[in-house]
């Protein structure tokens, strides 16, 4: 404290100073998380199985063509960009996503994957497999649209008096189940080529990444994004609990279900667009709570979300040794002992 | 009390009757009474007697590991399967066929019942890091770290095993079609002896009820208890899920729903749990027999078709739940 | 520091509760402004939910609540959070928050969807500080404050929201007795400073007589006393409501009372 006692400065302005400073980590763990979310997204381009250098890669990116390596430029174009781009969108969507539901609902657990909201996406991709033939963007359809008929179905189901927040869960853990009996059920009955496909899908995969499905889900986080940027200082006004918050001024029914909202679409449209990558929405905001020093960070924990998914898919198709590992299964192996020993560690500490 | 024994007789009754084939109540009376039936018709009833008793001792024991799960981690949540109970038993039998080359279901049995044991006591060993031990948090969300690891490594086991995809697809649907009472044996001492920790222990878990400190200025010995609970948990549903695959969704729901009809005292909840539980099961069992004609539904399916609904009801019109 | 206008708070048989109970009776109430007043009253006799009901968390059944004569409902919440701030009795302190950033929080009525926190905002951020005598912990986590430190934060981020009307249910629960009565003392102070009109909720008898100038005793959801602390606290009023055999003493002579519970029996 003495270090900060500067007799001439005024109260206010030693307010403003210990709220800089109070920021400034949280600040730079941000700028940190950034700056390798960066990297890790350059190193997917640019490195692994296919190399290009970066005056390449600048060249490709303006139109031109590398002498001596014309492949290059569909490689980058056509795959390795695509692939980097859509991991980032959908690694930011699924950390945002999974934060907004941890901090709106109180609780570690609440992410999109547990409360129904990634299950109902699947069944609507492996209904649309099983029944209309689905595959590509026809079946983003299927799972944005079925993930938010479940999502509204345990709104409608939790609204009322009381703790909605609670119901909320627990109707998603209850549908949850529903929808994954059913998905089991359908697999069971498929033709082994079709369960595949299945299970692929359900894994989460980047392999179906190109421009059209970027710009589409561009698009769609073009309409979102906006809205949880300029709303978010009200999400964190909930925190202080219902009643506090009530006597703010905030309306915080209306406040919660917009937040209801927008956390099922991002999880939707990400998932509609890679299927749900495992575990990306579960860990990024315990994460980055660790890195920013305990509260909680839309932003810090989406770039976790992305740096999660582009380092597993670099591994994933640089490293391991079938090269068509889907990066859902890379974020689950590496993600869960991560959480673990974040998990260790904070009971360590607590005890 | 005697609405559910007798529930307990009828689903008993309705078990054996009904299925793609029906049996008269007439030729099962006569069957009872050791009077000459058909032998087709013998043959259906002793099958079904078989596949009866599975249904209802396998029900039997995952409501009472759920009525245990929910009493010691304070959590109307708990659920074996936050142990991480079905993903290990599930990663154990993929790894048994992709590795092992394992076909057979006793195979299966086997895999998962160690699967489903070690990663118990992996979650529980993990979750006791710290001062005050495994609370029910600390459960909670290790549970769920680990299983959804665990869920990755099978699903990059079966992406790249197609039989051993065609094995999981169809055991971790939970089915009692294959019941046999070879097969029953070895399991049923486990179960048994996971039934009696569990009965033994109601007193313990209702102190539990009031918190560990609480718990503790009781008299009792609330590490020690609730590592001796665990095993009985472990046993039950570990031994479960080997002889039917995964059933969820019944070991939550039962004491769920038999709190709201008998209130807080597991003394009762915990041998009721069990009642009603061998009743649910049955009931979805047989449901799962003649909802799709010809073909049967396996009842870890119908368990949560039938489950869910009523949990939903349950979560919407009972009081305040905490998590 | 804002000095607190006086607004008038007038309850017209006002009936509240949950669902088909109802807690709050066609209650009647005129609170006086620019004073401290104490609701008492035993276990469940409707004392929180009547500052459920003037908070707006809860809507009269019956009746109507008036601020300067206007419905309360009728007000904008911000422009209302801005007139009437609660301190209900079990906040959450959201997880990883340093105190100075807590009782920023208690600004947001004044914050519109784009404004950062501006030069008015630290002000009176400082300001509540330094009234809860809470600056020198403003840079620590909320979660390190000891109970009493920390329910002194919480008044800071009441009193930074700089409302009018005050309310405050049980602001001493799981404080020692030195604690007790330290934040009673400050909310005096606050009350005599600035001119906030306080309504409190208090269980413990001799410091609600002690630190309000208008008590009102509350029985099965109607009131069945209000006035100063010396005519509302008698023997008789104590029996009746509380089912408390006690007799009230006044010391010094100078309307300063104190309870004393009888002596039990065969103890005399």
């Amino acid at each position: 404290m003495p270090a900060f006692t500067t007799h001439n400065s005024s109260p206010a302005q030693r307010v403003k100073d210990l709220r800089t400073r109070s920021h400034r980590r949280p600040r730079r763990a941000i700028a940190v998380l950034a700056v390798a979310v960066l990297a890790v997204f350059l190193m997917r381009v640019l490195l692994g199985s296919y190399t290009v250098t970066f005056p390449d890669f600048l060249t490709i990116l303006q139109g031109g063509t590398v002498e001596g390596a014309r492949g290059a430029r569909f490689i980058v174009m056509e795959d390795k960009l695509p692939r980097a781009v859509l991991g980032l969108l959908v690694g930011m969507a699924f950390g945002a996503s999974g934060a907004i539901f941890q901090l709106l609902l109180r609780n570690p657990l609440a992410s999109p994957d547990v409360i129904g909201i990634s299950t109902g996406a699947s069944l609507g991709a492996v209904l649309g497999i099983v029944y209309w033939g689905a595959t590509g963007f026809s079946l983003s359809i299927f799972a944005v649209v079925f993930s938010l008929l479940i999502a509204v179905g345990i709104m409608a189901l939790s609204s009322g008096r009381g703790n909605v927040g609670h119901r909320f869960i627990l109707m998603g853990i209850g549908v949850s189940a529903l929808a994954g009996s059913i998905i089991n059920y359908l697999i069971s009955r498929m033709n082994l080529n079709s369960a595949s496909s299945a299970a692929l899908w359900m894994t989460g995969s980047l392999s179906s990444a190109n421009w059209d499905r970027i710009s589409i889900l561009l698009l769609v986080l073009a309409v979102i994004v906006p809205f949880v940027v300029v709303l978010h200082s009200r999400l964190h006004a909930i925190a202080v609990g219902e009643e506090l918050a009530h006597s703010l001024g905030l309306n915080v029914a209306i406040t919660r279900w917009i937040f209801i909202v927008l956390g099922v679409l991002l999880a939707a449209v990400a998932t509609a667009a890679t299927g749900p990558i495992a575990f990306v929405a579960f860990v990024s905001g315990p994460i980055a709570r660790r890195l920013i020093g305990g509260a909680h960070s839309l932003t810090a924990s989406a770039l976790v979300g992305a740096f999660i998914v582009l380092l597993a898919d670099f591994i994933a198709s640089n490293y391991i040794a079938s090269g068509s590992m889907p990066v859902g299964v890379l974020t689950g192996v590496f993600g869960a002992p991560i959480l673990i020993w974040l998990l260790v560690r904070a009971q360590k500490e607590a005890g | 009390m005697l609405t559910l024994l007798l529930l307990f007789g009828l689903a008993v009754v309705a078990s054996v009757l009904i299925g793609t084939r029906t049996i008269g109540v007439g030729v099962f009376a006569d069957f009872l009474l050791k009077r000459p039936v058909p032998d087709m018709e013998a043959a259906i009833i002793d099958q079904r007697l078989v596949r009866t008793l599975w249904a209802a001792t396998i029900g039997a024991a995952l409501a009472l590991a759920g009525a245990g799960m929910q009493g010691v981690t304070r959590n109307p949540l708990g659920d074996p399967g936050i142990l991480g109970v079905n993903s290990g038993a599930a990663f154990a039998v993929v790894f048994g066929i992709a590795f092992l080359g394992m076909e057979s279901p006793a195979s299966f049995a086997i895999l998962a019942f160690v699967g489903a044991a070690v990663t118990s006591v992996l979650v529980y060993a993990l979750a006791s890091i710290g001062r005050d031990g495994a609370t029910p948090v600390k459960l909670a969300l290790m549970g769920a770290a680990i299983s959804a690891g665990l869920g990755s490594f099978t699903s990059a086991f079966i992406l790249q095993f197609s039989d051993a995809l065609d094995s999981l697809r169809m055991w971790q649907l939970g089915t009692v079609a294959g019941a046999s009472m070879e097969n029953f044996f070895p399991g049923i001492f486990m179960l048994i002896a996971g039934a009696l920790i569990l009965v033994f222990s109601s007193k313990t878990i209702n102190n539990f009820a009031l918190g560990d400190d609480m718990a503790a200025s009781l008299g009792e010995n609330v590490a020690l208890k609730r590592f001796i609970i665990f095993i009985g948990i472990t046993l039950l549903c570990g031994t479960a899920t080997s002889m039917t695959g995964p059933i969820a969704f019944l070991g939550l729901m039962a004491p769920h729903a038999l709190r709201a009809l008998v209130g807080p005292d597991y003394r009762l909840i915990i041998p009721l749990s069990a009642v009603f539980g061998a009743v649910l099961l049955m009931v979805a069992d047989t449901v799962g027999r003649v909802i799709m004609p010809p073909e049967e539904v396996q009842v870890g399916v119908t368990m949560v078709l039938v489950g869910v609904p009523v949990f939903l009801y349950l979560v919407r019109f009972q009081k305040a739940v905490d998590l | 520091m804002k000095t607190a206008q006086h607004r008038q708070l007038t309850l017209n048989n006002v009936s509240l509760g949950y669902g088909a109970k109802t807690i709050v009776k066609d209650l009647s109430l005129e609170i006086p402004a620019g004073q401290m007043t104490a609701i008492i009253g035993a276990n469940g006799c409707g004392k929180s939910t009547l500052l459920r009901g003037i908070s707006k968390l809860l809507k009269p059944e019956n009746g109507e609540i008036l601020l300067d004569g206007k419905s309360i409902h009728s007000y904008p919440s911000k422009e209302f959070a801005r007139t009437v701030g609660l301190l209900p009795q079990a906040p959450i302190a959201p997880d990883g928050i340093t105190v100075a950033d807590l009782v920023s929080r208690g600004r947001f009525p004044y914050q519109g969807l784009f404004k950062r926190n501006s030069a008015e905002d630290d002000e009176a951020v400082a300001w509540a500080l330094q009234a809860t005598h809470t600056m020198d912990l403003a840079e620590k986590q909320v979660t390190e404050l000891s109970g009493g430190q920390r329910q002194r934060v919480w008044i800071a981020m009441a009193l930074a929201q700089e409302t009018d009307i005050l309310l405050l249910d049980e602001p001493t629960t799981y404080l020692d007795l030195a604690h007790q009565v330290e934040l009673l003392d400050l909310l005096c102070e606050l009350n005599e400073e600035r001119g906030t009109t306080m309504v409190m909720v208090l269980h413990e008898l001799n410091l609600a007589a002690r630190a309000a100038h208008h008590l009102v005793a509350m029985r099965d959801g109607v009131i069945e006393s209000a006035g100063t602390p010396a005519e509302v606290m008698t023997s008789e009023n104590l029996r009746s409501i509380f089912g408390l055999r006690a007799s009230v003493h006044d010391p010094a002579d100078d309307g300063s009372i104190v309870i004393v519970p009888d002596a039990r029996e065969g103890r005399r």
